[in-house]
């Protein structure tokens, strides 16, 4: 659920446009020095953007016979490589989304931005980060972590839609948001879970090699 | 989504100068966001719906489906925005909802209103950047500015690989759809998520086979793209004058009028 090309005032538009180039200033000098670095990561990180843009257009089963509901793609990029890859991955995707689909737009680029590519993601991480080293079941921590990516950006969004329009009008947004997006987030969060598993059975040394799972969870995931 | 692009190749606006087509745009956007009354956007709209048609040759039927299905999003939160905003000014219409009292004031019309043509205006604008100018040469206009560099060469090989995945995509989909994998909802959960996997492992697998790829044709870190460059033809500065002169004179004459 982006916000749409007009809907922000200019204030708004420009407020988060500020808030988002400095992210992605720091995001793209980070980018610059490990690519300069360690060359074969381009390629990596491109067909990783192209799979959270694909992963954004996969059309899941509805739940309560809505027609079709759409993931946010950045649940599983954010446990496998971190808030900060993700935030500029995700502004070309949401870049891409804007010109070719007419979802989300160029004005309302860096409110969408921050909430989808930097606030959801960071907070996943940081759930993720500081469950996985605990006892807790680690399918239950990953779909936690993928819920909270999902639901954070839309708090997120309803709390931009309310400061551009309004404070009182925060419970209706978020009203409208819950409505739709937690049913998603939770359908994500099962797939994710269903992915992740299968991952860690063919390419697990993947994700021991981020830092994603240790080698024994996933062991214990393929037995 | 493919169409997009094949149109934008097709396009006669195509042969224009990139740099006059992002200033407009970008000129046509702003403008559209500042203006505080409903006809500057609206104007704007019309110009550019009036220009992608005309210059660009797009087919009609394609573009306002594709249009109006995204301002469909626009109306609705229009919507929203008539009853939930307490805009100030008279109410023009109020209903009773078991206690809970919804109206539509002055204000909150006039906002509603302005959103919904600010969508379209930006709406038309974005399209009007799509429809005529390949990705490529949008990305190789800005890979220019040496900081966005290797940022541009990624939202390139991004680009590509959209398509890739995307026909991947379908066709595992449609592979498991052919053997009942989405027949109840807990088969399909399971199958969307061997999907997403195996999506996701095909993905680290086109990143190995891409970086040997590039090695064996020489990557050093940076990739060449051509970069066409289109002259401003005298006709072209002319029409985009008139339409910047226009869009202030509208803006002065018109930015205290409403609706409501």
């Amino acid at each position: 659920m982006h916000i749409m090309e007009g809907v922000l005032p200019w204030e708004w538009a420009l407020f988060w446009w500020a808030l988002t180039i400095i992210i992605l200033i720091v995001g793209i000098f980070q980018l610059n020095k490990v690519v300069r670095k360690n060359r074969e990561v381009l390629p990596l990180l491109a067909v990783s953007g192209a799979f959270i843009f694909v992963l954004s257009s996969l059309k899941l089963p509805s739940v309560f016979g809505m027609s079709s509901t759409h993931p946010t793609g950045t649940g599983l990029s954010t446990i496998a490589f971190g808030p900060a890859i993700t935030t500029v991955l995700c502004a070309i995707v949401l870049l891409f989304q804007a010109l070719l689909l007419g979802h989300g737009g160029l004005t309302t680029f860096g409110a969408n931005c921050f909430a989808m590519g930097f606030f959801g993601p960071l907070l996943a991480w940081l759930f993720y980060r500081a469950m996985q080293k605990t006892n807790i079941n680690i399918y239950l921590t990953i779909f936690l972590a993928v819920i909270i990516a999902g639901l954070a950006s839309y708090v997120m969004t309803a709390l931009q839609l309310a400061l551009a329009f309004g404070f009182e009008t925060l419970p209706e947004f978020l009203a409208i948001f819950a409505v739709t997006q937690i049913p998603i987030s939770i359908v994500e969060g099962l797939i994710i879970v269903v992915a992740v598993k299968f991952i860690a059975k063919v390419k697990g040394e993947f994700f021991t090699k981020t830092g994603t799972l240790t080698e024994e969870q996933v062991a214990k995931m393929n037995k | 989504m493919r169409t997009l692009d094949d149109i934008a190749l097709l396009s006669p606006l195509r042969y224009k100068n990139t740099t006059l087509k992002v200033i407009l745009v970008f000129i046509g956007l702003m403008a559209g966001l500042f203006s505080p009354s409903p006809i500057l956007p609206l104007f704007i709209a019309i110009c550019m719906v009036a220009a992608t048609l005309l210059f660009g040759k797009i087919p009609i039927g394609m573009y306002f489906k594709l249009f109006l299905s995204v301002l469909s999003f626009a109306v609705v939160s229009a919507f929203v925005l008539a009853f939930f905003v307490h805009g100030g000014g008279e109410t023009l219409w109020s209903i009773n909802l078991f206690g809970w009292v919804i109206s539509i004031t002055t204000g909150s019309a006039n906002l509603a209103l302005l959103v919904l043509t600010r969508s379209a205006s930006g709406l038309a604008c974005v399209f009007f950047l799509s429809m005529t100018t390949p990705m490529l040469e949008l990305f190789s206009y800005f890979k220019r500015f040496s900081f966005l560099d290797v940022f541009m060469e990624l939202v390139m090989l991004i680009y590509r690989y959209i398509f890739v995945f995307l026909a991947l995509l379908l066709k595992i989909q449609s592979a498991q759809a052919m053997r009942f994998g989405y027949s109840s909802f807990k088969r399909s959960m399971h199958s969307a998520g061997l999907l997403v996997g195996s999506l996701f492992v095909q993905t680290l697998e086109q990143g190995d086979r891409l970086y040997l790829s590039m090695n064996s044709r020489c990557y050093d870190g940076k990739l060449p793209y051509y970069d066409a460059k289109y002259k401003i033809m005298f006709s072209d500065a002319l029409l985009s004058l008139l339409f910047i002169a226009s869009i202030a004179a509208v803006f002065y004459y018109t930015r205290g009028y409403q609706f409501f």
